[in-house]
């Protein structure tokens, strides 16, 4: 009786639960846990942000942030508007937040523990009641300065109250700018000034940095948006959702409608990476760059992303092409128990992602949640590692050698592409799909590589199906691989 | 939990004379909503009166019956202000002969029953509850005449409510349960509205309808979530489990002419909440036996204990930079970050949340007290030819009394905004980092407010600041605009 009433002790304790249900598609070494969240309250997570102490801070869609120290759960802030982004200075353990209006700085000034000055760095953009006009963030460059994005309104045309707003329809799209800078990612100084950074976003949902210190963020498919995509974000850029453009200084005075959709398209600095929408990714949100130096397994170096529809997370590679950046996406683990929207590396190299279901469908049925993806520190999965284009085809990397013979047998490849248009409508169609076919295939060193001749194209997804196992006969967890095509390598 | 409700359970003996009673009434709370549960009672002239206060909110309560007359209750509640340290041990209950029955002051989940007799004479007899800050919305009337006789004919008569707690996928054995509140609905027909709860919740109605035609007749039911429906203790129909109000359930029975007990079992877990009944005699007239239309809203209030809340929130009819603040004792505000001004007060509880919560959320939260006018021009402050300068929001602090950290014209200042030291109205503190260099101006609309300040008079809403001033106060209280 006595060792009964101790195990349940234990057991409500716990702060994790071991026997989270698995999911459908997990690479071999890789387990998912499930963290408690503080008992009672609603916890759709907004923003996650590690402190150098390895105390996680999470920052919630109800306004709240809390502080998770081993397994107990304090309070560190309340009555936040909807704070979608988090960040931690490891260095001068400062907390920042954005809320809908403005990048806030959380300060604890009796050390109790708890927030009691809230200090408002910068509310320099537009504000509304429209419930779209999310702030997403949180990054901070070596220099102190922050990035976030920000969204566009909803102005479905004929939703009801939507004539309460002044949107900037342009060729009637779905989202609108009802206030300033919606639409814009933005930079702010440490003094605090507002900088618009680049335009033309649409539902950003997620910010982050590249493998090379690139400014990057994801869109969620939708109108101008054919499908959800990575955005690498240089000061000046147009990313393609033209209602924004209202607040660009070149374009003061203009009537955006007057300028052609093709137009538009000629203008926007496209995607690097598209992330076909049904297939991979329906409304991503922030991608994190792993760089734990391996101790998530063997993709240091590459981008994970959760998706707040689908509940999986994906990986994202970038490589430079003439200038230009393009890539692969590959599923990772494929679903999780509900949508995610924030991920993060912990100390320990694990990667914890952030949930919320609430509003849209996702298909993990909880509200919202905290999970973390642990890799066992051993076990190598045999996984597509990259894809990477070459000038007469692409080279497939694997994460361990592969089945040699099967390997060099190019009917084990199956290549699709098709391309999207940029067109006001409500995420595009695949257009002229057609297969490719692989004309040999040969094998790299270590037969941790293989090189696919076949015809390349600029402009296209390249959707590529791989059959083969490893050298062990492992199967691949994830055999599908999209690269998206600017620039075919000279 | 459980000890606490077995101990406010516990039943209290009646005093001599009143074993037997004309009237008995329960009286509940609003959770989080500083409002009773009904607010307007009705008893004879001189009858014998057993009223318990049944308290389910986080928040202290009590129950004054007060004499007649204008300002009666606002007296009372002043007088209670004054009592300090005692009143927690007077149950704020100030001894004014304007204060004729009073319940004790209690937490949550206890109840305290009182009898008295009704005043002879006839008339309105307001009652509040009188815990700091509670009478601007807490209150009702209790009607002494002529109480309409319950032998009218309703389509369910002695129709009776139980509302049971509890977290179900299927009806439970609820004979086997306490009830945690229970009520009559005189209107005589089922209804979720007066039930006053949302989520995870059980109830049983019970009552007779009178057929006046043997033979078959039918019942139909339809609801969310789960519902069975009993006639002389024999199941008619059943729609049980977690679902929406998806399919009309019907069941047939044959019944004699004349009166049979109805028992309705309900329960409802999160989300929509929905019981439609209806039943057909031999003659196939369908007549319906519940309403939808008192069904209330769902209400997700942000209770105000011992310390301020400050939310950032949208906020029906106010700015999108809304920070709205509930101060302990029910006096709240909605401050405008943009443009540093105080948009508008309200008496009662804070904030219901929901429209911010719900489904995709983002919708304005709705204010639950009386809105009052500030005479809003603005940020306040003016040089002292009248001219205007930018005010830049800095900030807040959250301990103590909220504080807003401005600056204007280059100059740091912060403002601190408590309740008005009695009646509805909020105090303004403002202080300078330094000494006034120059003299400044206090300028607000001072329509339908009364202005004073230790500072000086304050005049069609100005008020002058001398330079070498770091700090001033004023009190801003509303005198008509309460809506």
């Amino acid at each position: 009786m006595i060792r009964a009433s101790i195990l349940l002790t234990a057991v409500c304790c716990a702060p994790l639960d071991l026997h989270a249900q698995q999911p459908d598609i997990i690479p071999d070494g890789y387990r998912v846990e499930t963290i408690e969240t503080p008992s009672g309250r609603a916890f759709g997570v907004g923003g996650m942000s590690f402190a150098a102490d390895g105390a996680l801070f999470v920052s919630t869609r109800e306004g709240q942030v809390w502080t998770l120290r081993g397994s107990k759960w304090q309070l560190f802030a309340d009555g936040l508007h909807e704070p979608l982004g988090l960040y931690v200075d490891p260095k001068t353990r400062q907390v920042f937040c954005v809320q809908r209006g403005e990048l806030t700085e959380l300060i604890d000034e009796d050390g109790d523990g708890r927030t009691d000055r809230f200090r408002t760095v910068c509310a320099a953009w537009g504000l509304t009641d429209n419930y779209h006009e999310y702030a997403y963030g949180l990054v901070r460059d070596g220099e102190g300065n922050f990035y976030g994005t920000l969204n566009t309104s909803l102005s479905w045309p004929g939703w009801a109250g939507s004539d309460k707003w002044d949107f900037a329809r342009v060729h009637d799209c779905k989202m609108g700018r009802a206030a300033e800078y919606r639409g814009w990612s933005f930079r702010i100084t440490p003094d605090g000034a507002f900088e618009p950074w680049s335009s033309g976003l649409r539902s950003p949902a997620g910010v982050g940095l590249g493998p090379g210190g690139e400014l990057v963020c994801t869109d969620n498919q939708g109108d101008w948006v054919a499908t959800s995509c990575l955005h690498v974000m240089e000061r000046g850029d147009f990313h393609g959702h033209p209602s924004s453009l209202t607040d660009a200084p070149d374009y003061l005075g203009k009537d955006l409608n007057a300028i052609s959709v093709e137009r538009y398209g000629e203008l926007r600095r496209e995607p690097a990476v598209w992330f076909p929408h049904g297939d991979l990714a329906n409304s991503p949100g922030e991608p994190i760059l792993d760089e734990t130096g391996g101790r998530f397994g063997p993709f240091s170096g590459q981008l994970f992303c959760g998706d707040q529809t689908r509940s999986n997370v994906f990986r994202i590679v970038l490589e430079r092409v003439g200038g230009l950046y393009q890539g692969c996406a590959i599923n990772f683990i494929d679903h999780l128990q509900t949508g995610i929207v924030r991920a993060r590396f912990a100390r320990d190299g694990s990667l914890w992602v952030g949930q919320t279901g609430r509003g849209w469908g996702s298909r993990g049925p909880a509200r919202f949640g905290l999970q973390r993806i642990v890799w066992d520190g051993r076990t190598v999965p045999f996984e597509l590692s990259r894809v990477s284009a070459a000038k007469d085809g692409f080279v497939v990397h694997f994460t361990r050698p592969a089945d040699e013979e099967r390997a060099l047998e190019p009917g084990r490849y199956r290549v699709t592409r098709w391309r999207y248009k940029h067109f006001p409508g409500y995420g595009s169609p695949k257009l002229d799909k057609a297969d490719v076919a692989v004309t040999d295939a040969s094998m790299g060193p270590q037969a941790r590589s293989v090189h696919l001749g076949l015809e390349l194209e600029a402009g296209y997804i390249y959707q590529l199906t791989v059959d083969v196992p490893g050298a062990d006969g492992s199967p691949l967890a994830n055999r599908v691989a999209w690269y998206t095509l600017h620039v075919v390598p000279r | 939990m459980v000890a606490s409700l077995t101990c406010a359970l516990a039943a209290q003996a009646a005093p001599e004379g009143f074993e037997a009673v004309d009237h008995e009434i329960e009286l509940g709370v609003l959770p989080g909503q500083l409002r009773f549960d009904k607010e307007a009672l009705a008893v004879t002239p001189g009858s014998k009166v057993k009223l318990t206060l049944v308290n389910t909110d986080a928040m202290q309560h009590n129950f004054v019956l007060c004499k007649r007359g204008a300002g009666v209750t606002a007296k009372v509640a002043a007088a209670t202000l004054q009592l300090g340290a005692k009143a927690s041990e007077m149950h704020y209950v100030p001894e004014l002969d304007e204060v004729l029955e009073s319940t004790k002051a209690i937490f949550l989940d206890q109840r305290d029953t009182i009898w008295f007799r009704a005043p002879e004479v006839a008339g309105d007899y307001p009652y509040v509850c009188t815990l700091p800050g509670h009478s601007f919305t807490m209150k009702g009337v209790l009607h002494v005449g002529a109480v309409a006789s319950k032998a009218a004919k309703v389509p369910i008569s002695n129709l009776r409510y139980r509302v049971f707690r509890g977290k179900w996928s299927r009806l439970p054995d609820f004979s086997a349960m306490t009830p945690f509140r229970e009520g009559d609905i005189e209107a005589g027909m089922l209804e979720l509205g007066p039930l006053g709860e949302s989520k995870n919740y059980g109830a049983v109605f019970t009552g007779s309808i009178e057929v006046a035609e043997a033979g078959k007749h039918t019942f139909f039911l339809n609801s969310d979530d789960g519902t069975r429906a009993f006639i002389d203790d024999r199941e008619v129909v059943a729609y049980d489990g977690v679902h929406g109000a998806a399919k009309e359930q019907r069941g047939e029975v044959s019944l004699a002419a004349g009166a049979h007990q109805l028992r309705l079992e309900f329960f409802q877990g999160g989300g929509g909440q929905v019981l439609d009944f209806a039943y057909a005699g031999p003659d196939g007239k369908r007549l319906s036996l519940s309403t939808r239309q008192r069904a209330q809203p769902r209400v997700t209030p942000i209770p105000v204990l011992d310390d301020a809340v400050v939310m950032r929130v949208h906020v029906e009819g106010a700015s999108a930079r809304t920070i709205a603040v509930g101060l302990p004792g029910g006096m709240n505000y909605a401050f405008d970050a943009a443009r540093c001004a105080v948009q508008f007060g309200w008496a009662g509880a804070f904030l219901d949340v929901s429209p911010d919560r719900d489904g995709r959320g983002g919708r304005p939260c709705k204010t639950l007290g009386l809105r009052f006018g500030v005479g809003d021009a603005g940020f306040p402050l003016r040089a002292a030819d009248r001219s205007e300068r930018a005010a830049r929001f800095r900030g807040y602090r959250i301990k103590g009394t909220p504080t807003f950290e401005l600056e204007w014209g280059g100059r740091p200042l912060t403002w601190s905004i408590a309740p008005a030291p009695s009646g509805v109205g909020l105090t303004y503190t403002f202080s300078f980092e330094r000494p006034l260099d120059e003299p400044l101006l206090f300028a607000i609309n001072p329509k339908g407010l009364a202005l004073s300040s230790p500072l000086g008079e304050v005049r069609d809403g100005h008020l002058e600041v001398p330079a070498a001033t770091q700090g001033f106060q004023v009190t801003v209280r509303n005198q008509e605009d309460v809506r």
